[in-house]
């Protein structure tokens, strides 16, 4: 699935990933390909992303999650 | 003219000219980076308007804030702190003062200049404002602009607005920029058009899962938004501001070369003439006495 994640200070990683967990108000979500269409306020903590070849985790400060069916877009306020 | 005049005439010019160059330079600097500040961050302003699309449906019937009546729009004038930028005060003020005057049918208007350049505007035109911000610097910061957009937002809940308008100058390039309002609050994706009309399409998906409830999201996700979008304007703002002046300075400092060359010119002949006239004096005087 492709993700992009977008910050004000621009778009920080545009690429395909196979798997993401993140933290959502109610608890960690996962996200795997073929998700259903979804929009969710993240909240403060850790983002794990499984990227091609490589593993993205960070701390996040909060943010907006949108699930489409093509593309996924992590909105955050600071990478 | 005398050629003492004209020296002295081609000094001040010269000195125009070097102070004009020296503004140049300083603001092509920080037009370099107000415009790559703002573009770097207009993909996140893009998106959310997007995603205010998205949410559209649902922000219909959850957000009771916009069937309240219209009693008072709020419209927040950006312009700026200093002159010496062309016509771009001028430019913003007056399609701020036609918008307002458009919005007066509908019901009252209170302004909320933010720039110095703002302020002086509307005093001069009597308009009485409560509030005004200066002293958003060369690159507006979100922390410079927490007072601005927690004020915009709180006084919206408080009811104190019931619209909230937000006029700025879009930057379009180096050498265009454009005024131009929408609406910040309410939210309505129709209003935000003229912002976001870059971004694509959105393929509607009848059912969007929200997580944690729709309620949440309008809560904890439209002053957030509200702010983004504010912070996107200023920005804007920002980046045409610093490439107004540096496109204004740019012209003064050729006019002044020319007036240079010009009065050089002047100065050349004058003292041409002088000189003729010495040596005609002389060989007359020569000729009466020989």
């Amino acid at each position: 699935m492709d993700i992009e994640i977008i910050t004000p200070k621009g778009i920080e990683f545009s690429g395909k990933a196979k798997r993401m967990i993140l933290p959502a108000q109610s608890g960690q979500i996962a996200v795997l390909p073929d998700h259903m269409p979804l929009i969710s306020v993240l909240k403060a903590g850790k983002m794990k992303i499984t990227a091609e070849g490589k593993e993205i985790e960070k701390e996040i400060e909060g943010g907006v999650l949108e699930v489409e069916k093509e593309k996924i877009v992590i909105l955050l306020k600071k990478f | 003219m005398e050629l003492k005049e004209i020296r002295l005439k081609i000094e001040s010019v010269a000195n125009i000219r070097k102070l004009t160059g020296a503004l140049e330079t300083l603001s092509a600097l920080k037009m370099k980076k107000s415009q790559k500040i703002a573009l770097e961050s207009r993909p996140f302003a893009q998106r959310l308007g997007r995603l205010i699309r998205r949410l559209e449906p649902t922000l219909k019937d959850k957000v009771k804030l916009r069937k309240r009546k219209l009693r008072t729009a709020l419209a927040v004038v950006i312009a700026s702190d200093r002159g010496f930028c062309g016509s771009f005060n001028q430019n913003i003020l007056k399609s701020a003062q036609k918008e307002i005057q458009k919005l007066e049918k509908k019901s009252p208007v209170t302004v909320l200049p933010v720039g110095k350049k703002a302020i002086a505007f509307f005093k001069k035109r009597g308009r009485k404002f409560g509030r005004s911000i200066t002293g958003i610097g060369d690159y507006g910061t979100l922390e410079e602009l927490k007072p601005l957009s927690d004020f915009i937002i709180k006084s919206y809940i408080a009811n104190d607005y019931q619209r909230v308008y937000l006029v700025w100058t879009d930057f379009v390039s180096t050498f265009s920029q454009k005024p131009k309002m929408m609406q910040l609050l309410p939210l309505e994706w129709n209003e935000l058009k003229e912002f976001a009309c870059q971004s694509e399409d959105v393929v509607e998906t009848a059912e969007t899962a929200i997580e944690p409830s729709a309620d949440m999201l309008v809560k904890e996700i439209i002053p957030q938004l509200a702010q983004y979008l504010i912070y996107q304007c200023v920005l804007e703002s920002n980046a045409s501001e610093h490439s107004a002046r540096m496109t204004a300075m740019r012209n003064a400092s050729d006019n002044a070369r020319e007036r240079v060359a010009e009065l050089t010119l002047e100065y050349n002949k004058a003292r041409q003439e002088q000189i003729t006239k010495e040596v005609c004096e002389i060989s007359s005087a020569k000729e009466v006495l020989g």
